[in-house]
């Protein structure tokens, strides 16, 4: 009998082990986080899910790409030595689908983070009732015009892309979603920023940096007016710019040259300042490394010479943002980061100058954009000359447009963007806006500029490329074509 | 009984048990290869659209080996345009081709090399095909679409396949062979009909004919229409224009140079052209000038004496035919040798486009890097710089354009530097280099001077003051001068010694070197270097801090 008592045990043990081992101690959930379904309880919890998208803006690579997506293909940059054939394929218009800089991935997760926001946040209300729903709106209309931000950058860099907006929790979400054409993204982009306008806080009555560094309502204005002027919409854009310029709260910076540069960059947070993304000591930018250290860009062969000039006669009279404001013309070395002022550098600990999303002066030329769309040239040619003589632009590069020439003022307008927001990843989209309007009637600001930086032996194929105007847009990253069997590659790279 | 029988349920259940513990142990198949990715051959037979090409891969033999390892790039033309190429020849089938028809058609479609349309520039790829055929790329666009092209002809449609051993780029034309040699292709074009002419006149036909391996000729033609806009319609025109001996065959004859300055004895695509300021030519000792304008590529348009002369632009659309011995390029304008005369050059090595761009020519110091100056280079380690220098103190002022080029000139530090000088005509010049003397315990370097390789006869020694007294017809006798105008305060310390005679061979830059054996702690404080034809006047002009010339 007690040998069968024994095999009965060895019996049951054996199933046991067989039958799968769900037991508790197996099943513990992290000590040290929070898993989804606890989060979403709390104020709290909304609060640092926003803090986490702004965290995810300068913590990631985006900074680093958005000044590569807006000067690579630009006459503002040279590259040195340091680069890879990737950057070279880039800049001289070989660019393929292998190529990891067509990677859209950080700003498709920055999205996610905000669709996290958008969709989980309003069910708080109901568990903390403590949330009010001023503040809940304001933190949803932040996600919603950073998504918006992100999807306007798609749409400019890619062109036609997928349109995800809800919150993707796991791989057996659908993702298997088509492009949307560009129009219909900056479509969705105009209904994200308008919901948001009514949502966002004008100010956060805290501190300075709370309202430059966080979406308030001026931000949102800002970003439509850009939307815009990419649909070509001026008398909206026009609107959304008077917004910001009758609030009354914002101005240029002195352009005494040796304060400019101090106060509007190396500080930050000025009174010219609507959305800077602040880095700190904690949170260094990407630009001593990208400039001084390793330095991938330097300052374009023509842009001292030919784009501020110089006046020979009198070493005095100078443009505050060419030498020593934007660049250094003795290194060849782009300034605007580093500088604390025209004589003095930032160390590497000191590198958190921050990125300019939007400021007073890009609001001031946004509707001079506007009104050359509404005919009216000469508030557009007013609106220039203030940019212009706030910083001492010499007349050598005035090119004193009559109100009635609505090309030339286009011409003088996207140069002088060139000269005020040198390096702040502009260029290219600036250059891209203005030549693609009227079915691409100003190419030629395309071509000019790309003949000014394309070597010898690539001009002609370099040219022939960039009439084609698809290929002003990246190719889709070969792993996403891969995975995601919707998607579509750009046909300019299909052959 | 009973218990037994427990007994054995037990011993069964128990060897179930060990079984399914033990686990399922069947033999895996492994997959044993580590890549899965076809070669060539592979990817051609199991496409779509290259299986006509991949039978002429077959027919031609070459199958085995672009199945193997190796790098290759494969331009596979689409069974579309195999078809045409095929019915052209007058056959229906790949197996009606000759084995060497076969053979040829498919080795002028691959490189020994991979080329994606990454590396594709204006012009030719870097290696020709296997059957020796030169392979261009271009880019056109059609209806605001752009396509890349090969030879003129054939339009990439499936680019970038990425096999085992190379790369396919998928196309929709079959490259033509080229024939014709640039002579053919010269007499080919009837638009070139009179250019073709005065080139069997001069004979240089033959030249133009010869086929050799790594000989290239690279032809500027001029049409009919552009001899006409100058007036000359015949070749009896062009004869009594130029030819002076009455024999244009002799290379001495101006039609023979005339003829011979329109071919540049390299293979240059009009790429090539542009990469070079200068070209020397099939006349000893002629070059031709390239500029870029935005697009155009104008041919000798030169700032000379102050004037612009203009020059001969390409017309880059009919321009960059390839043929067997070179390339052909057509020219809007005829272009001359010019007779030029030599004149003197007074030069600031300092004046360099860089310093000029810094901002700082004339105004401010500025230490030079390494690599900075196109035109400058200097030996000695990465991190040996030289120094701009403008802000002179009063025992310095009197340098030409207030400014001076401080080179540590020592073997320890900087051995030697070379400096690209203006464009020089081709005579016979004195050489004189101005200093600013510096006597130093530690004693002068010498310096010795090299133009285009070849040493100069005298060497300078730094630390060498002017001698003051005597009168300087009897000082220029011995070989120096005083090149500063007026009396400016540090006046005394400069000097100006003439180095040698020098003979340019060919109007274009040159290089000046200089070069020290000892290593003495003086730098060298160069002011400027003047290159005077030797039957002019050597002391006159003198300059002023501000670079004016000044005559007595």
């Amino acid at each position: 009998m007690k040998r069968i008592n024994l095999y009965i045990s060895i019996v049951l043990i054996a199933i046991c082990s067989l039958s799968s081992s769900c037991t508790k101690w197996l099943d513990l959930k992290p000590q040290d986080g929070l898993v989804e379904q606890d989060f979403w309880q709390t104020k709290e919890h909304v609060r640092s899910a926003v803090n986490g998208i702004y965290i995810s803006l300068v913590s990631s690579n985006l900074v680093s790409s958005l000044f590569m997506h807006g000067e690579m293909r630009t006459n503002m940059v040279e590259l040195t030595a340091f680069t890879t054939q990737m950057h070279e394929e880039y800049r001289f218009a070989n660019l393929m689908s292998t190529n990891t800089f067509t990677n859209w991935g950080d700003f498709y997760r920055i999205i996610n983070y905000c669709n996290n926001v958008i969709d989980n946040a309003p069910g708080v209300k109901e568990v903390d009732p403590t949330l009010l729903q001023a503040d809940l709106d304001a933190y949803i209309g932040e996600a919603l015009t950073i998504r918006a931000w992100m999807y306007f950058y798609l749409a400019r860099i890619w062109g036609d892309v997928p349109l995800k907006l809800n919150y993707t929790q796991s791989d057996d979400d659908n993702l298997m979603i088509a492009k949307s054409s560009q129009e219909e993204v900056l479509a969705a982009v105009v209904a994200d920023l308008i919901r948001a306008e009514g949502m966002v806080k004008e100010t956060f009555a805290t501190t300075i940096a709370a309202d430059k560094g966080k979406v308030t309502k001026y931000t949102v204005n800002a970003l439509l007016a850009d939307v815009y002027l990419w649909q070509d919409d001026y008398s909206k854009a026009l609107d959304a710019c008077e917004m910001i310029v009758k609030s009354g709260k914002f101005e240029l910076v002195s352009g005494d040259p040796s304060t400019w540069l101090n106060v509007l960059f190396a500080v930050g947070n000025s009174s010219e300042g609507i959305f800077e993304l602040q880095y700190d000591r904690q949170q260094l930018n990407p630009f001593h490394n990208l400039f001084i250290q390793n330095r991938i860009y330097a300052v374009g062969g023509t842009v001292y010479e030919s784009l501020y000039m110089i006046d020979e006669s009198d070493p005095d009279n100078f443009d505050v943002r060419g030498d020593r404001g934007s660049l250094d013309a003795s290194t060849g070395q782009i300034y605007k980061y580093q500088g604390i002022n025209r004589q003095q550098r930032k160390t590497l600990e000191e590198s958190y100058t921050h990125w300019m999303v939007y400021r007073y002066a890009d609001v001031l030329l946004m509707k001079a954009e506007a009104l050359n769309g509404l005919n009216e040239g000469q508030e557009a040619i007013d609106l220039i000359y203030e940019v212009r003589e706030r910083a001492n632009a010499l007349d050598l590069n005035d090119l004193t447009p009559t109100e009635d020439d609505q090309a030339t003022i286009t011409t003088f307008l996207v140069a002088e963007r060139a000269r005020e927001f040198a390096y702040e990843g502009k260029r290219w989209f600036d250059v891209l806006r203005h030549a693609r309007r009227n079915n691409y009637a100003r190419i030629d600001l395309i071509t000019n500029m790309v003949m000014e930086y394309a070597p010898a032996d690539r001009q002609q194929s370099m040219l022939g490329k960039y009439r084609d105007p698809n290929s002003h847009y990246l190719p889709i990253y070969f792993t996403e074509l891969q995975m995601n069997k919707a998607l579509v590659q750009n046909p300019f790279y299909n052959n | 009984m009973k218990i037994k029988y427990i007994e054995k349920i037990m011993y069964w259940t128990l060897g179930v048990w060990m079984l399914m513990v033990q686990g399922a142990c069947v033999k895996e198949d492994f997959t044993q290869t580590t890549d899965v990715t076809p070669n060539i051959a592979t990817f051609l037979k199991n496409s779509e659209d290259f299986t006509v090409f991949y039978e002429a891969v077959v027919k031609a033999g070459t199958a085995a080996y672009l199945d193997a390892w190796g790098t290759y790039t494969v331009f596979a033309p689409n069974n579309v345009a195999m078809d045409t190429y095929i019915r052209s020849l007058g056959k229906s089938k790949v197996a009606d081709l000759t084995d060497e028809e076969a053979k040829l058609l498919v080795t002028q479609h691959i490189v020994t090399d991979t080329v994606s349309t990454g590396n594709f520039k204006d012009g030719k790829i870097t290696k020709n095909s296997v059957a020796g055929l030169f392979i261009t790329t271009s880019v056109r666009n059609v209806d605001g679409r752009s396509e890349i092209l090969l030879n003129k002809e054939s339009v990439i449609i499936l680019p970038n396949q990425r096999t085992g051993n190379g790369l396919v780029h998928g196309v929709d034309k079959v490259f033509t062979p080229i024939t014709r040699t640039l002579m053919e292709e010269i007499q080919a074009n009837p638009e070139l009909s009179l250019f073709a002419e005065a080139l069997q006149e001069t004979g240089l036909d033959a030249t133009l004919n010869i086929v050799e391996e790594e000989q290239y000729f690279s032809v500027l033609a001029v049409s009919n229409a552009v001899f006409a806009q100058r007036g000359i319609n015949s070749l009896a025109d062009l004869r009594d224009k130029y030819s002076h001996t009455g024999n244009p065959k002799n290379p001495n004859d101006s039609l023979y140079m005339h003829m011979a300055y329109h071919i540049v004895p390299d293979l240059k695509y009009v790429s090539d052209l542009m990469l070079q300021n200068s070209h020397v030519t099939k006349v000893n000792n002629e070059i031709i000038l390239v500029k870029v304008d935005g697009e155009r590529v104008l041919i000798n348009e030169e700032e000379w004496l102050g004037n612009i002369e203009l020059g001969a632009e390409i017309d880059r659309s009919i321009s960059d035919n390839t043929t067997k011995n070179g390339v052909l390029h057509q020219l809007k304008d005829n272009i001359f040798i010019k007779a030029r005369f030599p004149f003197p050059i007074y030069w600031d090595p300092a004046d360099q486009p860089e310093i000029r761009i810094a901002g700082v020519y004339g105004r401010a110091n500025l230490s030079v890097a390494k690599g900075f100056l196109k035109d400058v280079s200097w030996g000695g380690a990465e991190s040996a710089a030289i120094d701009y220098e403008s802000l002179l103190g009063a025992n310095m002022i009197g340098a030409v354009y207030n400014d001076l080029l401080i080179v540590n000139l020592r073997t320890a530090v900087i051995p030697w530097i070379e400096l690209k000088t203006p464009v020089i005509v081709k005579g016979r010049y004195k050489v004189w280099i101005s200093w600013r003397t510096i006597d130093s315990q530690q004693g002068s370097n010498t310096i010795d001077v090299y133009v285009n390789g070849a040493q100069l006869s005298r060497s300078i020694v730094n630390g060498e003051y002017r001698n003051r007294t005597l009168p300087a017809r009897e000082l220029e006798a011995l070989g120096y001068k005083m090149h500063l105008a007026g009396s400016p305060s540090g006046a005394n310390n400069y000097n100006t010694k003439m180095v040698g005679i020098v003979d340019i061979n060919s109007t274009d830059r040159h290089t000046i070197r200089l070069e020290t054996k000892t290593n003495r702690n003086t730098p060298f404080r160069m002011d400027m270097i003047h290159f005077i034809p030797v039957d002019m006047e050597q002391i006159y002009p003198v300059f002023d801090i501000n670079g004016n010339a000044v005559y007595p």
